[in-house]
């Protein structure tokens, strides 16, 4: 069975221009139990991601859920269970300025390398960058400028949950194709079975 | 440690070594946002425990009488928050193992 390596990050640089965020504010109502909490060759979801993370950022929080892994930061959401788009806009407020790359805590088996394909080189005023797998895009994992804050906003204030709805306000969309393993979703029981049986718990 | 920063509230779970370091005279940092906010816990011979807002961070004084003698019996201590400034909560993490699939 295969393990979860990650490549050494002891040659690679730590990105300071970008905060990391991990979104995990979701109620997990298809799952019926806390994705942070579970667990995949050893470690919980949430563990796992921010370790990659902070080999990748030099800072790193959590957006939304209660959870917080060890040495970790956590934001609860402005108003919990508002989906995605209230993490996005706390990673935002928290950067201060700065470009924030997201991803959720339920894909645990992203790479550092996956990430640093995103995060670098420093995303600009409203620059979005996202990754797409299999043509389809996946906005909950890339970088976002910090000129995105207002437009979130909006976004958010309307009522409109999908990031996707900030993404069609965004004139600089960059797409770039991830390896699906990658980003493996899982959402539900069968979902995480299928990592298991890859992964190992 | 484990940090939870909200507007009105600010939640510092320590880990066990945390507290040991702080039972020997020690002192605790914490770099929340590197360069721009920090978190720093030292113990004093003062009575009282003291925290202080600057614009970069907290310090937090804690008296060695509140200190147990077993790092894993720390009691939950709170600053209340004052002047726009958040409520400061201090508690021992409780380290709880990870749900599997049995949830």
């Amino acid at each position: 069975m295969p393990r979860i390596c990650e490549k050494s990050a002891t040659m690679e640089t730590v990105i300071t221009h970008t905060v990391g965020g991990i979104l995990a504010g979701g109620d997990s109502s298809r799952m019926g139990t806390s994705k942070s909490l579970l667990v995949v060759d050893g470690m919980s979801f949430l563990e796992r991601i921010h370790r990659t993370m902070t080999a990748v950022f030099t800072e790193v929080i959590v957006c939304g859920g209660s959870e917080i892994p060890s040495d970790g930061v956590l934001i609860p959401d402005e108003q919990p269970g508002h989906g995605p788009v209230g993490g996005l806009l706390s990673a935002l407020r928290i950067a201060r300025g700065r470009p924030v790359f997201v991803t959720t805590v339920d894909m645990p088996v992203v790479t550092s390398e996956a990430i640093r394909s995103l995060a670098e080189p420093e995303a600009q005023g409203s620059t979005v960058r996202i990754a797409q797998v299999a043509g389809e895009d996946q906005p909950l994992f890339g970088v976002y400028g910090p000129d995105v804050e207002p437009i979130a906003r909006t976004i958010f204030d309307e009522g409109r949950r999908s990031v996707m709805a900030v993404i069609d306000e965004v004139d600089d969309v960059t797409r770039i194709t991830i390896d699906s393993s990658t980003l493996f979703n899982v959402n539900t029981r069968s979902d995480y079975n299928v990592l298991i049986e890859r992964y190992g718990l | 440690m484990k940090i939870r920063l909200a507007d009105d509230e600010i939640r510092i779970r320590l880990n066990h070594d945390d507290v040991v370091r702080l039972i020997d005279g020690g002192t605790v940092d914490c770099v929340v946002m590197p360069g721009a906010y920090s978190i720093r816990m030292t113990t004093s011979a003062h009575t009282r425990s003291e925290v202080g807002f600057t614009a970069t961070g907290i310090d937090l004084t804690i008296p060695p009488g509140v200190l147990p003698d077993n790092p894993n019996e720390f009691e939950p201590h709170t600053w209340g928050g004052d002047a726009g400034h958040p409520r400061v909560m201090i508690e021992l993490d409780k380290q709880r193992r990870p749900r599997t699939r049995s949830g």
